[in-house]
């Protein structure tokens, strides 16, 4: 393997080979037993937190104005629940991720299996991706603004910009990581070189492009966010910017919390369908 | 040693085929050093035969081209020197006739145990059913359950993976099988169950075998004929047929036949002269 091996895909690489060890029927919820207590100090950690977050704002240790107590974070989140400013906000947002995070990973997964699959290819492009993907692309955002135009365009551009890197590399590392042992049966056993890809190469890649899915999620987010913020009209980027040049800081984190939210059921989601999708691998932790 | 061993004894039944299942017609074979360019012979003039329905190990020092031979077999490279003929065809390419047993057990771990099993008969393009009757039909011969067929192979044990191993080995109904040191990763209990297993489904189905193997227990035991390579580059030392009657139990060859251990000693003997000076 080169170089393009991206570091957030560290965590799956170990992974998507099956482990030496044979893991003899050991049930995948055995890890999650004892969940109640877990479950129990999980709350507790929220409370703590909370807490102090309260005394530290009601005390004033912190200036109100900078920090605004939970409560005053719920109000407002409540209020701007109620008045339809946050649904509206959050449906603009996950509609520039959502469309720029299916043209990212399409084009992404399609150009990594396509350098993937040639040798020669890999090593041209290599040095490429590893540029591109060390750029930070966020930075790209006022730019897009002018070509894009401040609607939905810019949005979904720095959307793709971000989650078609996170999908090439991953794809292209999964592509080449295929056990040779695999192939080399393939092959002796008259695989062409169509089953080859559909039989053996691609199931081997899968796991690495949903991991990428995975993160992908979460950058696309993100990257929308970001994207409303530089003169953006509509959306969660823009709400906190409108909010916080109003010092309306309790209006900010209503914002934040509210991506928070939307970036856990994602991410859950996400979490359901590898789940489902990869169920052929060992149980995990 | 002469240019051309035959192997050619009359196997056990007494049939003789015409011609053999495989030759290996003055097979000499060099790698090239990718970065520097220097050739390293791996085979040097190797000749012999295999009659059809044989079972051969080779067995050799370690980088004696054992390996080699098996890939040059299968047509995966080509040799520098001489040909090797199947069914009395050169082999030019890739066959789809020939059956592989790696050392490893290379199941694919996103495929169930019968769609493993299953899995040369699908790339061969038979219909699905058809072919999921075969390979419940070896899955039922290697002692696997129907609650184990559906599993993934992460759930099974690595005796069991390798039995599914087995099991795909012959679902193809090749002629010809070859083996890459396919029981060395088992523990010693659990290769002499696997070896056994083998043998049994061997015996009814008869095809031509090629194992190659550093084990020489293994290769006494299984084999009818075991060719003995010198040290890299290899060639062939010595040619031993194994007289042990079939069929034959592997647990009861190692602890109580003095002929088995005589073929032991004698092969043991040869390969010690081919030891790479320490």
């Amino acid at each position: 393997m080169t170089a393009t091996v991206p570091e957030f895909a560290v965590g799956t690489t170990a992974q998507s080979s099956p482990p030496k060890k044979p893991a003899r029927n050991r049930g995948p919820r055995e890890h999650r037993g004892a969940g109640w207590r877990v479950n129990l100090a999980r709350i507790g950690v929220v409370v703590v937190i909370l807490l102090v977050w309260h005394i530290a704002a009601t005390l004033g240790v912190v200036n109100p104005i900078l920090l605004p107590s939970p409560l005053a974070v719920f109000q407002d989140f409540v209020e701007r629940m109620i008045d339809g400013t946050l649904p509206a906000s959050v449906g603009f947002t996950l509609r520039s991720a959502a469309i720029g995070f299916v043209i990212g990973m399409v084009v992404g997964v399609a150009l990594g299996f396509l350098i993937g699959l040639s040798q020669t290819a890999t090593k041209i492009a290599s040095p490429f991706i590893t540029i591109f993907n060390a750029m930070p692309r966020i930075a790209l955002a006022p730019m897009f603004v002018l070509w894009f135009g401040i609607g939905l365009g810019s949005g979904v551009a720095l959307v793709v910009s971000l989650v078609v890197f996170i999908a090439l590399t991953n794809t292209l590392a999964g592509a080449q990581s295929v056990e040779r042992n695999q192939l080399t049966l393939a092959r002796l056993y008259g695989a062409s070189r169509a089953q080859m890809i559909l039989k053996v190469i691609l199931p081997a890649t899968v796991p690495w492009i949903l991991a990428a899915g995975h993160l992908a999620l979460a950058n696309a987010l993100s990257g929308a966010i970001v994207s409303e913020m530089f003169l953006g009209q509509n959306g969660l980027g823009f709400l906190i910017v409108t909010s916080s040049g109003l010092f309306n800081m309790a209006g900010v984190f209503a914002a934040i919390f509210m991506a928070m939210i939307v970036a856990a059921i994602l991410d859950w989601l996400g979490s359901m369908l590898e789940t489902y999708l990869l169920r052929w691998r060992p149980p995990q932790l | 040693m002469s240019m051309k061993e035959a192997v050619a004894v009359p196997s056990q039944t007494g049939v003789r085929e015409s011609e053999p299942a495989v030759v290996i017609d003055r097979v000499s074979h060099s790698f090239k050093n990718s970065r520097t360019g220097v050739l390293k012979p791996a085979l040097r003039d190797v000749s012999f035969e295999i009659p059809s329905s044989r079972f051969v190990a080779v067995v050799g020092p370690s980088g004696c081209g054992k390996s080699t031979l098996l890939n040059l077999i299968s047509g995966l490279v080509a040799p520098t020197e001489g040909e090797v003929r199947v069914n009395g065809e050169v082999v030019s390419g890739v066959r789809r006739d020939i059956g592989y047993m790696p050392s490893s057990d290379s199941l694919l771990p996103w495929r169930t145990v019968r769609n493993n099993v299953a899995f040369p008969l699908e790339l061969a393009g038979m219909d699905k059913k058809e072919r999921l009757d075969r390979a419940d039909e070896l899955l039922e011969a290697v002692g696997l359950g129907t609650d184990s067929r559906d599993l993934y192979p992460h759930a099974l044990s690595q005796g069991m993976r390798q039995r599914v191993a087995i099991a795909r080995t012959f679902t193809a109904h090749s002629r010809i099988i070859l083996m890459d040191e396919p029981f060395s990763a088992l523990d010693a209990q659990t290769k002499i169950r696997v070896q056994e297993l083998f043998l049994s489904i061997w015996d009814r189905e008869k095809p031509t075998v090629v194992l190659i193997t550093h084990d020489v227990s293994e290769a006494v035991a299984l084999a009818d004929t075991v060719v003995v390579f010198t040290k890299g580059p290899g060639t062939v030392d010595r040619v031993i047929d194994v007289g042990l009657p079939r069929p034959r139990s592997v647990e009861e060859l190692l602890f109580d036949s003095s002929e088995f251990q005589g073929h032991m000693r004698d092969i043991w003997k040869s390969l010690r002269n081919e030891e790479p000076n320490e």
